[in-house]
């Protein structure tokens, strides 16, 4: 209390200033609605960059949650086109849920791989949270991989940037399909094999998942052709493919449970054994 | 102290009469008009209490503004000259003036000359930037300032050389 004393004694000049300094300002806003508007306006602007200022610490504090909640969000998106790309393809619009062949869920990758012949990436879900070898895994722009392996809270993937791994894929809006693979040199492209010369393709066409596996749905966008050659002899394109997801950079990924899948396997290995 | 307390509130009336009733009522070039009240904040003795001056300044410049019905830029004008009047007489006398009071003051005249000068150059800036308050206006301000310190400085420099020629 003395040391409170002491220092008003001392700095008393300048605390009469300022005080008297405040009643001036008052009196001068008061006497004139021009001065009032432009404080105010100063105000404003003072009171705008404090309050942006800590909301934006409150936001980076809430980092965290606003992640989980974009992410489910996008799961419940993604499961949503899922179900609007599948009604396209029925006669009846339905809305019977038993139609709705998958579900999303979303992951954050712990490991990742792009620079290897053989890579395989770790995410943070597993068998607790409904996760099974097969399943396939997507990015925000298209595919990452499929399910290999899976522990109790972890699973590994099978990442598209896997040679001998290929995936079928179609040009979108022109029925063409493919195989797609990698060859090992360039994370950001991959090779389309197998398309028919009797096709018309340009660059810039879209590649998109073909469905003909029990493992990626139909139409999920996977790059575009940035380049192709026409054979001088055999009848198909080498077509070089850009991806759209950036596979040397993921946080998050979906991974897409197709509730028809083993029925899809079961079908075709009984149409295998019977051809045999 | 009775005598100086009269004194002290005799200046005071003179100065805000003579304001008020004379002064603000020139009007040079069209915008200019000399805050000769100044010369009590300036001629007041360099000994007596800096808090009773910050009072004075700003009830000075208070019943100003009340007076001329104006924003409160006297009020601020005149409580910041208070207030740093010590520093402006440190820079134009040195540490330790010869005189406490301007009127019985045996220094050079070219001190005496800027300790007025700046006293009414602050004066005026800061009440021009408080009247028009916008940086658009800059060049007005600065056009107002000088004109008004010019003219305020040589009535205070004839007002302050009448005085001692009294004394």
């Amino acid at each position: 209390m003395q040391w409170i004393l002491n220092i008003i004694i001392q700095k008393r000049n300048l605390l009469l200033f300022l005080f008297l300094l405040g009643i001036g300002i008052i009196f001068s806003s008061y006497r004139s609605s021009y001065h009032q508007s432009k404080l105010q306006r100063f105000g404003i602007i003072i009171s705008g960059g404090i309050f942006k200022s800590i909301n934006n610490s409150k936001s980076y504090l809430s980092l965290t949650e606003s992640n989980q909640s974009l992410l489910a969000e996008n799961s419940a998106l993604h499961q949503e086109l899922l179900q609007y790309k599948q009604a396209e393809n029925l006669i009846s619009e339905s809305t019977n849920p038993e139609l709705n062949n998958y579900l999303v869920r979303s992951a954050t990758v712990v490991k990742n791989s792009y620079a290897k012949a053989r890579n395989i990436i770790i995410i943070d879900k597993g068998t607790s949270d409904g996760i099974l070898k097969g399943m396939s895994v997507v990015g925000p722009n298209g595919i990452i991989g499929i399910i290999k392996q899976t522990s109790a809270h972890f699973s590994s993937v099978i990442s598209i940037l896997y040679q001998d791994f290929s995936i079928n894929a179609k040009i979108q809006g022109k029925g063409a399909f493919g195989s797609l693979s990698w060859e090992g040199y360039d994370p950001t492209r991959m090779v389309l094999s197998d398309v028919s010369i009797i096709n018309t393709i340009a660059v810039g066409d879209t590649i998109e998942t073909g469905g003909m596996s029990a493992y990626f749905p139909k139409g999920i966008p996977i790059g575009t052709i940035i380049d192709f050659e026409t054979p001088t002899s055999g009848g198909y394109y080498n077509i070089e493919v850009a991806l759209l997801n950036n596979l040397t950079d993921l946080e998050h990924v979906y991974i897409i449970e197709n509730k028809k899948r083993s029925e899809f396997i079961d079908l075709q290995k009984k149409s295998e054994d019977g051809t045999r | 102290m009775v005598q100086d307390s009269l004194g002290i509130l005799l200046g005071f009336f003179v100065a805000v009469t003579l304001q008020v009733l004379l002064f603000d009522h020139i009007n040079l070039f069209g915008f200019s008009c000399p805050s000769v009240y100044l010369f009590f904040i300036i001629s007041y003795r360099f000994d007596r209490s800096q808090f009773f001056l910050i009072l004075l300044g700003f009830l000075l410049g208070f019943v100003l503004d009340i007076m001329q019905s104006s924003s409160g830029a006297n009020t601020i004008a005149t409580l910041l000259i208070s207030f740093i009047r010590p520093w402006v007489i440190r820079f134009s006398f040195g540490i330790i003036p010869d005189s406490n009071s301007l009127l019985s003051m045996k220094s050079r005249m070219g001190n005496q000359a800027l300790y007025i000068g700046l006293m009414i150059l602050i004066h005026q800036f800061v009440l021009q930037s408080v009247a028009y308050f916008d940086v658009a206006h800059t060049t007005l301000i600065l056009r107002n300032t000088l004109v008004n310190t010019a003219l305020t400085f040589i009535l205070l420099l004839a007002t302050l050389n009448l005085t001692k020629k009294k004394n």
